[in-house]
């Protein structure tokens, strides 16, 4: 199902939404791209991608599980209230939505998170399709057509006078049921495709061969070796990753009260297989090879996907550009 | 850069393996990105191959002294090259384990900047280029130049150490236009009333991550185990709230005090574009203006805290 | 949870919390004087006894503030007078750019106080918590702490952009 709907209306819609929901769309912040509640402002025309990845509004860099407070002798719990309020976010890119469908069964395995889950369900998803390549992306290799999703609930093409919608979800129907969206064809639908500038004639490697090969290649510590030798152990390409989900639980203290929360960690720092007697991944190329081992064939023997949709956020903010399409390549040969 | 200085570069790293005097030579290589240069730890001289000297964000090879502790060759630029002397001076490496070439920089360009001044996004940044004294800079097809204190590095707006203050070779080359030339503007959170201060680093900090690309590409911070890793007891909270972020950033640059070099390199690498380096300004003109300490110049005089005079000021103290 | 350097309110009868480092050899001793000669000063103040004002780290400081500490006071021997002979000059010169650190990310320096009190010193040493004290009294409750109040529903927290 397609529809039609000018900028100006866009807006009115959206504005119109903050009525029953949170609506959260792209904004530049500070210099930075950034998902922030959405005011009825110009929407952004030059944006490619967020710096940080949409997982912060799922699962949140810092979220308070709970907290304790002793009082006169007894104790009393507070669970923080549960995330009812509906939420839509406008302005996701293919790539990102996919890293949320690829968190999802994560999340709701053995133990299902609530937290996560929550702002899973009471999310609409609006998703907006790429004029541009990013950089550092390699998103079509990983399986993902920047201008087509099925991971939205609306996904939108921008046109010459507005945006054209494909409703996917039902959810997404009801919203669009509005008197801002007309109906639209196929036909209209398949003439905002852009022709992204700077496609690549030659994909820059086979997934399948990479996820075969990196298994291959876990014993060759020498190629590990080389090829990790400038990381710097930061945590920058696990927490501008969209599919990168490890965390740290903490407890803050003082005498009488304390909370407890969980925050993101990586593993990339030195300590995060640190245990009582031993650290299974002292040495940095240990660390790297379970990353790109991780992500590229152990997630997929669990979950039946890659952890990674070639955001290229990774690459772009490597403060000593190790690039992980290099990394890839080489694996791969 | 020249290719000769390039192939002047090629020679001599080439002819430190063939002598066996080093284990490694850390020098650039081309980045695989708009406008980024990586870093190049060659093993041998098959990996000396991909050397490339290049104009932008050149970063600070001597965070992998910290790595590396054998015999190694090292590109430096002026400010790298003061990281060099501090690091010898607290004694972190070895003067005879180093062979120095020093490489002349005619200052760095910031690509955020070079946005800023054309009014365009920096991924919408086609091509940068240096033409004479001025900075050419291609978007959406059509070139513009604009003056290089609007494209360069505010460190580099008024670098005081051009030329590497200590190598075994200096490399061919132009220098950064002396100081009187260019010039950087005040910084403005100095001025601002207190609560204003406290706001703007508060929305600064609200953005920290944590992420510790700053710590861990500083060549001052060299702790082998960082106190922020420790938690039996846990000093630093690893939590991203605005609160444990002051403290982490400020007890870093306290502990590195009189050791950084105002390279520049934590702002650079920050993901979440924090100025970092309006502290450490702040900290290296504290540091000059009270005790007359400049970091990474003198080989010979002692880090600040580790020295004192009877004059020191004490104002402050009841 | 809303990190502010003053909460601003204040209850009515709130009174400041101090933590002192005092320097074994010298601050300590005079503290001690002060008790044994009963000389009154106000209880608000808690010490922790560390061999010499040069051990003090700028973390503590920083913890202390963040555990929601609202005074740090740091007290050493006189100039000339260190039992390590230059600890407290090393303080002294740390402690002056840790003070215009904080001031210039916008915490009151009245929060950070730095003394000499030598260990024949019993009247000084009240007469400078005396002084913390009333300083802190003009200000408020730190809000550089965790967590003001537990008695709200907990809020989302004050996390970086999403």
């Amino acid at each position: 199902m397609y529809r039609r709907i000018t900028r100006e209306n866009l807006k009115k819609w959206l504005a119109g939404l903050k009525a029953e929901a949170e609506v959260v769309a792209p904004a530049k912040v500070d210099g930075l791209f950034t998902y922030q509640e959405f005011n009825g402002r110009e929407l952004l025309r030059s944006f490619q991608n967020t710096r940080l990845p949409p997982k912060g509004l799922f699962l949140e860099s810092l979220r308070v599980l709970f907290g304790w407070k002793s009082q006169g002798g007894s104790l009393r719990v507070n669970i923080p209230s549960s995330f009812n309020g509906q939420r839509v976010i406008f302005g996701l890119r293919a790539c990102d939505a996919r890293a949320l469908r690829t968190l999802e069964p994560v999340f709701r395995g053995d133990y299902q998170d609530v937290f996560f889950l929550q702002n899973l369900s009471r999310t609409l998803l609006l998703g907006l399709a790429c004029r541009v390549q990013c950089e550092g992306s390699f998103c079509t290799e990983m399986g993902i057509d920047p201008q087509e999703s099925v991971d939205f609930d609306i996904f939108f093409r921008e046109s010459p006078a507005g945006y054209i919608a494909k409703v996917i979800t039902d959810k997404g129907n009801e919203l669009t049921g509005e008197s801002e969206f007309e109906e639209a064809s196929e036909e209209e639908w398949k003439l905002a495709r852009w022709q992204i500038r700077g496609p690549r004639e030659k994909p820059l490697f086979d997934l399948e061969r990479v996820k075969a090969k990196v298994l291959e290649s876990f014993p060759d510590e020498d190629f590990w070796k080389h090829i990790s030798a400038k990381c710097i152990n930061c945590g920058v390409c696990t927490y501008l990753c969209p599919t990168c989900h490890c965390f740290d639980l903490c407890d803050l203290q003082m005498p009488g009260q304390g909370v407890r929360c969980r925050c993101w960690d990586s593993c990339a720092f030195p300590n995060f297989t640190k245990m009582a007697v031993h650290n299974p991944r002292e040495e940095k190329w240990r660390r790297y090879r379970q990353r790109v081992s991780h992500k590229f064939n152990f997630f997929h023997q669990n979950f039946q996907t890659i952890a990674c949709v070639g955001c290229g956020r990774c690459v772009v903010y490597c403060p000593v550009n190790l690039d992980l399409r290099e990394v890839l390549v080489k694996v791969a040969r | 850069m020249p290719d000769r200085v390039r192939d002047e570069l090629l020679v001599i790293a080439t002819k430190l393996f063939a002598e066996g005097k080093v284990d490694y030579f850390l020098g650039y290589k081309k980045g695989t990105v708009k406008f980024k240069t990586s870093p190049l730890i060659a093993c041998s001289r098959e990996d000396l191959q991909e050397l490339w000297v290049e104009d932008f964000f050149a970063s600070n090879l001597c965070l992998y002294l910290k790595e590396i502790k054998s015999r190694v060759g090292i590109l430096v630029k002026g400010c790298d090259s003061r990281s060099l002397i501090s690091l010898l001076k607290e004694g972190q490496i070895r003067r005879e384990d180093l062979y120095i070439v020093g490489l002349p920089c005619p200052g760095q360009i910031d690509p955020r900047k070079v946005a800023g001044a054309t009014g365009c996004e920096s991924e919408e940044l086609e091509e940068i280029s240096r033409r004479g004294g001025e900075i050419l800079v291609r978007v959406g097809g059509q070139e513009e130049t604009i003056p290089k204190n609007q494209a360069f590095l505010d460190k580099c707006l008024d670098c005081q150490y051009p030329k590497p203050l200590i190598f075994d070779y200096l490399l061919p080359g132009d220098y950064v236009a002396p100081v009187k030339e260019l010039i950087r503007s005040k910084d403005e959170v100095r001025q601002k009333q207190a609560p204003d201060r406290w706001t703007f680093w508060a929305e600064q900090f609200q953005r920290c991550i944590r992420c510790y690309a700053c710590r861990n590409v500083c060549p001052a911070c060299f702790c082998p185990r960082c106190i922020v890793e420790e938690n039996m007891p846990q000093w630093v909270s690893p939590l991203p709230s605005v609160g444990d972020n002051f403290v982490f950033h400020l007890m870093r640059l306290m502990h590195v005090a009189g050791t950084c070099v105002s390279c520049g390199e934590c702002e650079r690498v920050c993901p979440m574009e924090i100025p970092l380096m309006k502290l450490q300004d702040k900290m290296a003109d504290d540091l000059r203006e009270l005790f007359d300490f400049v970091a990474g110049v003198d080989l010979d005089k002692p880090l600040p805290f580790r020295t004192y005079r009877q004059e020191d000021p004490e104002d402050f103290i009841k | 949870m809303e990190t502010k350097p003053e909460i601003g309110r204040k209850e009515k009868d709130w009174e400041p919390r101090v933590l002192a480092f005092l320097c074994r050899w010298c601050s300590y001793a005079g503290a001690d004087l002060t008790g044994s000669s009963r000389i009154s000063y106000p209880p608000n103040v808690r010490i922790l006894r560390v061999p010499c004002s040069g051990r003090v780290d700028p973390l503590f400081i920083l913890k202390a503030l963040r555990s929601g500490i609202d005074g740090v006071l740091v007290s050493g021997c006189h100039p000339g007078d260190c039992h390590y002979t230059a600890g407290n000059y090393n303080a002294r010169r740390k402690f002056a750019i840790l003070s215009r650190l904080l001031e210039y990310v916008g915490i009151d320096p009245r929060r950070v106080q730095f003394s000499w009190v030598s260990a024949s010193e019993g009247d000084k040493f009240a007469k400078v918590i005396r002084g913390v004290v009333a300083d802190l009294k003009a200000l408020s409750r730190n809000g550089l702490s965790r967590f003001p109040d537990l008695d709200e529903k907990i809020k989302e927290p004050a996390g970086p952009h999403q």
